[in-house]
């Protein structure tokens, strides 16, 4: 479930005291991560790509990113699962798309 | 280090969190920050099974799916394992599994948490997890101690004893016993009534909690006598630990007999260099010691002699 196309993704959690600075570290690390994901997947090392991917899913909630992370456990599905490439495309360029949008 | 039933209750638990996602550390240590727990972390499986037998948490977190070795098999060798089989486990997971569910309770998790944490919900049941290890402990705690005297009881004695003559095996540091008997007991009992007689044992006992050293265990062995394990201690150092009780008792005035002194007989096992006995032998030493000094006319104390078991068998 792509989200309508906004410049920006804002945290849930972007108010919260305790995680606001979390939020903040995870914001500034994303484009680490990002380099990270299409470093794997130009080297079609598609198990990095999953637990990438994984790791993603696992975290991006708990900093209030939620759509990040359905996108990224939807993509660690459709790679565990073996789906068809051009699915696997779309969805790694949609979590790509998302992770990008991030800001507190 | 003597296996340690008697680490404090109290204090503030140790919650160790094994998941190989820093996020979660974070997050988990930002969530718990104004908990009253100590979250220690470990980013592997196997790190986090070492570290949890060496450290005994009061609560584990544990997330499935890490490449190491996963969380079941973490879970499975935390249940088979003595030092860890009670510590409670709550399962992190990132899938709503009902089969990884039914898995983890057969494995014996106490509970099980998809990620990402609601936060109200990971609150409520981290708190309900650390209160029910916190009762049982005290439960376990409690069957152990001696409930006229508040010192440890026999079953707690035998298996600390056994312990503490173990770490004198490998480590051969001193250690010595006492075997602590009250004197003509049954007349008190007999002259004065048993509440006079209770009160002496709980005056013995009150003695034997503080004139010893924080690491010595004081225990009821039974009736009206008692155990002293005195761990890095020469017999001549537990000789003048022993003479002190001896007599700071004999100098009490008790209030329901104010007539009448009580003293004790002590026997003393104790030894300074490497020696070959048993934790049996050894307390059979103690107990002949005690008997010599009932023998020599009470209110003093015996000292064994123990000799090496080479020198015995020849
Ligand atoms: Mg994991």
């Amino acid at each position: 479930m792509t989200p309508e196309p906004s410049e920006r993704l804002h945290s849930s959690h972007g108010t919260d005291p305790d995680l606001v600075e979390l939020v903040r570290m995870f914001v500034d690390e994303m484009p680490a991560r990002i380099a990270a994901l299409q470093a794997a997947w130009e080297a079609e090392e598609l198990s990095v790509v999953r637990r990438l991917a994984h790791q993603l899913a696992g975290a991006s909630a708990g900093y209030g990113f939620d759509p990040v992370g359905d996108a990224a456990r939807k993509l660690e599905a459709r790679l565990t699962d073996r789906g068809p490439a051009e699915t696997i495309r779309r969805e790694f360029d949609d979590l790509v798309s998302l992770c990008s949008k991030v800001t507190v | 280090m003597v296996h340690d039933i008697a680490r404090p209750v109290d204090g503030t638990p140790l919650v160790l969190l094994i998941d190989d996602c820093p996020d979660v550390h974070r997050l988990m240590r930002a969530r718990l920050r104004h908990e009253e727990l100590e979250l220690a972390s470990c980013m592997g499986g196997r790190q986090g099974l070492d570290e949890a037998i060496r450290r005994q948490p009061a609560l584990v977190l544990l997330d499935l799916d890490m490449p190491d070795l996963d969380g079941f098999e973490v879970l499975r060798a935390l249940k088979s394992h003595e030092r860890t089989m009670d510590i409670p486990v709550i399962i992190l997971s990132g899938v709503q599994s009902s089969q990884d569910k039914v898995t983890a309770f057969d494995l014996g998790a106490v509970d099980y948490i998809t990620k990402p944490f609601n936060l109200t919900e990971l609150r409520v049941r981290v708190r309900s997890s650390l209160k029910m290890h916190h009762l049982v402990q005290m439960l376990a705690q409690r069957a152990q101690i001696d409930g006229l005297t508040g010192l440890w009881n026999r079953a707690y004695f035998d298996k600390r004893w056994s312990d503490a003559v173990a770490a004198f095996e490998r480590h051969g540091r001193p250690l010595s016993l006492a075997m602590i008997d009250l004197d003509h007991f049954k007349a008190i009992n007999d002259t004065y009534g048993h509440p006079a007689g209770d009160s002496v044992l709980q005056g013995l006992a009150r003695l034997l909690q503080r004139e010893p050293r924080q690491e010595d265990v004081a225990c009821r062995y039974g009736g009206e006598e008692f155990t002293l394990i005195m761990p890095e201690t020469t017999p001549e150092e537990a000789r003048h630990v022993c003479e002190r009780i001896r007599t700071t008792l004999h100098a009490i005035t008790w209030p329901r007999h104010p007539e009448r002194a009580v003293t004790c007989s002590v026997g003393l096992a104790g030894a300074a260099t490497p020696i070959e006995l048993s934790a049996a032998e050894w307390l059979e030493a103690a107990d002949r010691a005690l008997y010599l000094a009932k023998q020599s006319g009470r209110n003093c104390i015996h000292t064994a002699e123990l000799s090496p078991r080479l020198a015995q068998a020849g």
